[in-house]
């Protein structure tokens, strides 16, 4: 379980002090696809950045599993809206990264490599270097390297942003599929109200800087989700809710 | 398309043909305007040799006098002079660019002898050393290193930090971060400043030679000054000229080979 509890984050400026998320708490239980909304810029990449641990919160305290999170570490895999798979390493080696930071079996690294090409269906692309990959699959290959090291929970990070809508919509599809299959915590931030009504359990709107959370929804589609599911009308009147919340 | 809109489109992609081709007629060229001021007879061809005459001259110099020889010693104390600055330069630099405690430390160093002109050195180094070897190669080193280390250092601490962070989440330790991300993104930097600075070894041994040496192209310059043979000044030019643009392609073979991962690597 992920729970923040009262979480600020203030950036030092050279005289002034910022504050970028003010008094933010957050439950997550296992297995739920969170969402958080929130116009651009308020501050969504330093909330999941302090989940990751990459950065400190200024106060308040963020525990996975009743521990306090301290620093980065593999239980908490991060999807980047930038691509960043390594570029200098081919799609299997990018998959393996984090399995080479720990020493395991070659028997044990082939397998888990085999599965997870499979499940992203980029067999064919194993010895491709990312540069020759498209965006979309380059950002499967970065939720298959992720995955690869067995994290608790993942942190998304708009990580569709940059992709045109059709691959968007596809990947949306992907992310939904896996998720069902694999059953992670997720914490997917997004600026688009219909992806995270489409993927997720609970979406939380948040309001501009300093961040905190606005209004919590609770998803009512059931499972699995299709593309189609965007075209109902139930969907599309959440959609306008939500929408409407995160305006004012 | 007008063709200012098609220069500067940031087009990188070329055919490997048409590649080819261009330098072509850039040599052409070249060799074009060459022809056209010498055979003229605009220009007396004691001033600017023929570039038969030039060929012809080449020729009696390899067979009949050393230039062989004198490409050798040439090239063995760029070899040299050039493999002890990587050997120095390319940990240091690494070494200013991930730790800025190193980096404030040896700035004053880098910079005063980046400034200084190396020429300035060489009557020091003769005192010092004496006219052999290891004053020439003192010199081509002096003149690579500082330069080496500046740019070794800016590759290191331009890489991305997102990789970093991405290796982080993935399980890496601080200490992995070096080996698995810092080294591998910057190596093609460090080999592109191999590649520039290993020219500088080119224009500096022949200047130690031209000063004092008796063997060495810049050796065969001085010695074709003195009796007014223009024609194998040229020769020694063309010589060297060409030695480097073999020294380039074989350092755009290597990054093609090594880099096959860069955006360059594709016409390198």
């Amino acid at each position: 379980m992920l729970e923040l509890d009262h979480v600020s984050k203030n950036y030092e400026a050279k005289d002034k002090s910022i504050r970028v998320v003010q008094n933010l708490s957050l439950v997550a239980e296992d297995g739920k696809f969170i969402a958080l909304v929130g116009p651009s810029g308020c501050g969504k990449t330093t909330l999941l950045k302090m989940i990751a641990g990459l950065i400190e919160p200024t106060s308040g305290t963020i525990l996975v599993d009743n521990k306090l999170v301290t620093g980065p570490g593999s239980d908490r895999g991060m999807i980047f809206q930038d691509f960043t798979l390594f570029p200098w390493l081919k799609v299997r080696d990018n998959i393996a990264f984090g399995l080479d930071m720990k020493k395991i079996s070659k028997k044990d690294r082939k397998k888990t490599i085999d599965h997870y090409l499979k499940v992203t269906g980029l067999v064919d692309f194993v010895d491709f270097y990312p540069k020759d990959l498209s965006g979309g699959m380059q950002q499967k290959v970065a939720i298959a390297r992720t995955l690869a090291t067995n994290p608790k929970i993942l942190l998304m990070d708009e990580p569709f942003a940059s992709l045109d809508s059709h691959t968007r919509s596809k990947m949306q599809e992907f992310l939904t599929d896996l998720w069902e299959k694999e059953k992670k915590t997720v914490v997917f931030v997004t600026h688009d109200v219909s992806e995270a009504i489409f993927l997720a359990d609970t979406v939380h709107v948040l309001s501009s800087r300093p961040t905190t959370i606005k209004k919590t929804f609770e998803i009512p589609f059931p499972r699995p989700r299709k593309h189609d599911l965007k075209h109902e009308k139930e969907f599309f009147e959440l959609t306008s809710k939500i929408a409407k919340e995160l305006e004012y | 398309m007008n063709p200012v809109n098609a220069i500067f489109r940031f087009e990188r992609k070329l055919s490997g043909r048409a590649y080819g081709l261009l330098t072509v007629a850039g040599a052409v060229s070249m060799l074009t305007v060459w022809s056209v001021a010498s055979y003229s007879g605009k220009i007396d061809s004691l001033f600017l040799p023929t570039p038969a005459a030039v060929v012809a001259s080449a020729a009696t110099l390899a067979l009949e006098f050393n230039l062989l020889g004198d490409i050798w010693a040439s090239v063995y104390r760029i070899a040299l002079g050039f493999g002890l600055s990587v050997i120095i330069a390319v940990p240091l630099g690494v070494w200013i660019g991930i730790h800025k405690q190193t980096e404030a430390f040896l700035t004053p160093l880098t910079s005063f002898f980046r400034y200084t002109p190396v020429s300035a050195y060489i009557p020091l180094f003769i005192l010092w050393f004496g006219i052999g070897e290891l004053e020439k190669i003192s010199v081509i080193f002096l003149a690579i290193v500082p330069y080496l280390i500046v740019l070794v250092a800016d590759t290191v601490a331009n890489t991305k930090k997102e990789y970093a962070y991405a290796a982080l989440t993935l399980g890496a330790q601080t200490k992995h971060i070096f080996f698995s991300i810092v080294l591998p993104q910057s190596m093609p930097g460090i080999w592109d400043s191999m590649r520039i600075t290993i020219g500088f070894g080119w224009a500096f041994v022949i200047l130690a030679e031209v000063v004092a040496a008796t063997s060495g192209l810049g050796h065969l310059i001085v010695i074709s000054q003195r009796f007014l043979k223009i024609s194998n000044v040229m020769a020694a030019i063309v010589v060297i000229g060409l030695l480097g643009l073999a020294t380039d392609m074989l350092f755009k073979l290597g990054y093609r080979y090594f880099f096959p991962w860069t955006d360059k690597s594709r016409h390198a």
